[in-house]
């Protein structure tokens, strides 16, 4: 049998597809041919820049991958082409864009190229002669993999479709299968083993109804396997990018990135097992942390950052494995290679597991920061509160690490007066890294909020998004999408402009902020304060008491904490109020809910813009 | 106090353990001097350059001019003041092609990696594989005076543009990237 996997538009440009990776390993494991494999995204740019000598190209083909999913901008420029109806959501869209405000122009050049590239690609991949084409779905990964799929069985109908991938998880798998006659077979869950099982049916050594998670077709009708078990983190291989370092360094999309290793040390999350965070739909029907053992992560890293001499490396696990801060990180240390390492992180870290981090290469964190507002923190189960918040922040700032995170409101119950204390303040937290934006939460599949609809979001439908991407009927709609509307609640709209415009002036202050501390000893602490919309100036706290009590700040304490903690120094409460008083009209402390903390950083990263 | 909040650092100092001024203001109270012979501009070059990759943020002040094209050294950390109306116009001309990142290279297995995205010239990243450990070497080595059997090593170096020759000394341009800004992918 040969084999073919595709990973269509729109994932990143710079990395290799970590499920064509993984899949060619398991399928060479099990004594087969090495699959070919066909990169989408990397030809789509190839073809985008081709077909309109330059003007459209890989800075292009990013700014809609980053930007468009939750508009389904990227579906949307391949819709016409598996509707076979070039006009196909294209009013959807105008009414969509006109309502939200949002600019279609890119994705209205781009779309009259979409069917020329679904032709050359389906005629590529019958090119490697195979019997059959597997996709890998995730997120706008859907429609271009349906076209292609389409036209692949148009010119060639006894070549097998395959779908797997983050979009087929659940429900939604068998709903691709269902909505889409061309579609053979769709492997639901992990494909580690359920893949090279579908193989061996296909070979006649086991029946099709033993394939863990398979839809498929019989005389008898359309079938739907129930999802196997997880598999455990020793079954995960090293994914094999070879052809896709081969394809960067010959093609001219090579130009224009630097290509990065894709790794995975884990899967699931740890902290959704316990308290799954009620918007968040991501793990799908993974949840189960499984964590690589640290000398197996420490392998892999090192050997394909050796094999394909890259050292930028993005982690694409939900949340780090804690061990790895002891097991994992310092050996990568010690290594005393520059790396350049992303991993998402829960957002309690102490500065020791900071400073592992920094010494490790782990320079850009995504902490899950999601809100400063204790209140709607707590409506997310997140465990953390705004004062928590702040601090990671603050020694992330200072350890030099790139923060992302996203400022999400729409909680049910959630108030204005809530959000009071945390807004007032932003400004004084000009100098540590800004949210990317403030967005609305969407309801998504597998989160709390749309399992548990007395959670505060009883009516749902298919997301309008949808309308411009699908020729489907709602009701055949609801199993395949991943994103659903629902009344909004919370914050209102008016409301949130004004949190978006504090975020605004925050990220536009940033650069050019820092309140850091310049000196300390037990009798003085001395503050420079350079933030934008706050007098320059430095401030002094002297005294070996309130020395003592900033110190405890950095911490975040309650007064009547901080009180006790100081208490050898013969500080009144009231004095201490006070104090606490005068740092807050200073912007020098954060605080809500009772607890305060100190914000200046202890040195200032370099930022380049 | 038992930090200073000045933040004055003799030339000494600054030259036997940039590292522990890393992301902190400190003043060097005399000028650099540059131009009174390629060797001497080598050596103060080459602390600039430790200074850069330890990301010190270091003011100083420039008097004369070094003995090499500023593309070869606009990479590292520009001065802050000029000496006289021409080390002023000179110290422009540095700032304005100054970014920090723009000239660095990446310690890896067996390899060293460089990325050079240069103002003025197309932007190029190259991996040295053979003779990756004597270029490290070089690299760091105190005083640049090559290694036996290095001859080689530099002249190619030179020849690509990756480092600069002086009296049997020797400058790697790039320097190594020890601190990553924010953003990371920024460099």
């Amino acid at each position: 049998m040969t084999i073919c996997l595709a990973a269509m538009p729109w994932p990143s440009l710079d990395c290799p597809s970590l499920p064509i990776g993984l899949l060619k390993a398991v399928t060479v494991a099990t004594g087969r041919p090495e699959p070919q494999a066909y990169h989408g995204g990397v030809r789509w740019a190839e073809h985008l820049l081709t077909a309109t000598d330059g003007e459209l190209g890989p800075q292009e083909y990013t700014e809609v991958a980053e930007e468009g999913m939750f508009h389904g901008l990227g579906d949307w420029v391949f819709a016409g082409v598996l509707n076979d109806d070039d006009n196909f959501g294209v009013e959807e869209l105008r009414r969509y864009a006109d309502d939200h405000r949002i600019d279609i122009d890119l994705v209205t050049r781009m779309r009259p190229y979409a069917r020329d590239f679904v032709e050359t690609a389906a005629r590529d991949i019958l090119a490697t002669r195979p019997t059959l084409v597997g996709f890998t779905t995730t997120f706008m990964q859907n429609v271009p993999s349906l076209a292609t799929a389409r036209r692949i069985k148009e010119l060639a109908p006894e070549v097998l479709i395959v779908f797997g991938g983050g979009n087929c998880d659940g429900a939604m798998g068998s709903a691709i299968h269902k909505n889409f006659p061309f579609v053979d077979y769709v492997v639901r869950g992990e494909g580690e083993i359920a893949f090279p099982a579908l193989l061996d049916a296909l070979d006649g050594r086991i029946n099709f109804a033993a394939v863990p998670g398979l839809c498929w077709r019989s005389p008898e009708g359309r079938h739907d396997n129930p999802q196997g078990a997880l598999i455990p983190p020793a079954l995960m291989p090293i994914p094999d990018y070879d052809d896709w370092f081969l394809l960067v360094a010959e093609s001219p999309v090579g130009e224009y990135i630097e290509p990065k290793l894709l790794l995975e040390s884990a899967r699931g999350c740890w902290w959704g097992e316990k308290h799954h965070c009620t918007f968040c739909g991501l793990n799908g029907t993974g949840m189960q942390f499984r964590a690589k053992a640290p000398e197996a992560v420490i392998g892999e890293l090192t050997s394909l950052a050796r094999r394909h001499q890259t050292l930028d490396a993005i982690m694409v696990d939900n949340i780090i494995d804690n061990r790895y801060f002891r097991e994992v990180l310092p050996s990568v240390a010690a290594l005393d290679w520059d790396l350049r390492i992303h991993y998402e992180v829960k957002s309690n870290l102490r500065p020791d597991e900071i400073e592992v981090m920094r010494q490790a290469g782990v320079t850009h964190v995504q902490p899950g920061i999601e809100s400063l507002v204790s209140p709607v923190l707590k409506l997310m189960d997140k465990g953390v509160t705004g004062v928590r918040n702040v601090r990671t922040l603050r020694d992330c700032e200072s350890a030099g690490l790139t923060v992302s995170w996203s400022w999400l409101y729409g909680f049910p119950t959630e108030s204005v007066a809530d959000y009071e204390a945390a807004l007032r303040q932003l400004p004084a937290l000009v100098h540590l890294q800004p949210p990317a934006g403030a967005a609305r939460i969407l309801l998504e599949r597998f989160s709390p909020y749309f399992e548990n609809p007395l959670l505060g979001f009883p009516n749902r439908r298919p997301a309008r998004i949808y309308e411009h991407v699908y020729a489907l009927p709602p009701e055949r709609l609801a199993d395949m999408v991943y994103l659903f509307d629902t009344e909004s609640v919370g914050l209102s709209d008016a409301d949130a402009e004004r949190l978006s415009k504090l975020i605004g002036v925050w990220a536009d202050g940033y650069p050019s902020s820092s309140l850091r501390i310049l000196g300390r000893d037990d009798e003085e602490i001395v503050i420079g304060d350079r933030r934008v919309g706050w007098p320059e100036r430095n401030h002094r706290i002297g005294g070996a008491a309130f020395v003592a009590a900033y110190r405890e700040l950095e911490h975040g304490r309650t007064v009547k904490a901080l009180a006790a903690r100081v208490a050898e120094y013969g500080l009144a409460l009231e004095q201490l109020e006070d104090w606490l008083r005068e740092l807050a009209d200073h912007g020098l402390v954060f605080t809500e809910q009772g607890h305060w903390l100190a914000v200046a950083t202890t040195t200032e990263p370099l930022k380049v813009s | 106090m038992t930090t200073a909040t000045s933040s004055v650092i003799d030339l000494g100092t600054l030259r036997d353990n940039p590292a522990s001024c890393s992301l902190h203001v400190v003043e060097l109270p005399e000028p650099l001097r540059f131009g009174r012979s390629p060797a001497q501009d080598l050596d103060l070059l080459r602390l600039l350059r430790a200074v850069t990759s330890h990301a010190v943020r270091l003011r100083w002040t420039l008097s004369g001019c070094p003995s090499f094209p500023l593309h070869t050294y606009a990479h590292l950390l520009p001065p802050s003041l000029g000496l006289e109306l021409d080390d002023v116009a000179h110290t422009v001309a540095w700032a304005r092609d100054y970014r920090y990142g723009s000239f660095y290279y990446r310690r890896g297995p067996e390899m060293v990696a460089i990325k050079d995205v240069r103002p003025g010239q197309p932007a190029s990243r190259m991996v040295i594989e053979e003779g990756a450990d004597r270029f490290e070497r070089l690299a760091e080595s105190p005083d640049g005076r090559p290694e036996a059997g290095d001859g080689e090593l530099v002249a190619d170096a030179v020849e690509a543009g990756l480092a600069i020759e002086t009296d049997g000394r020797a400058l790697v341009l790039p320097f190594r990237m020890r601190h990553w800004p924010v953003p990371y992918l920024s460099v």
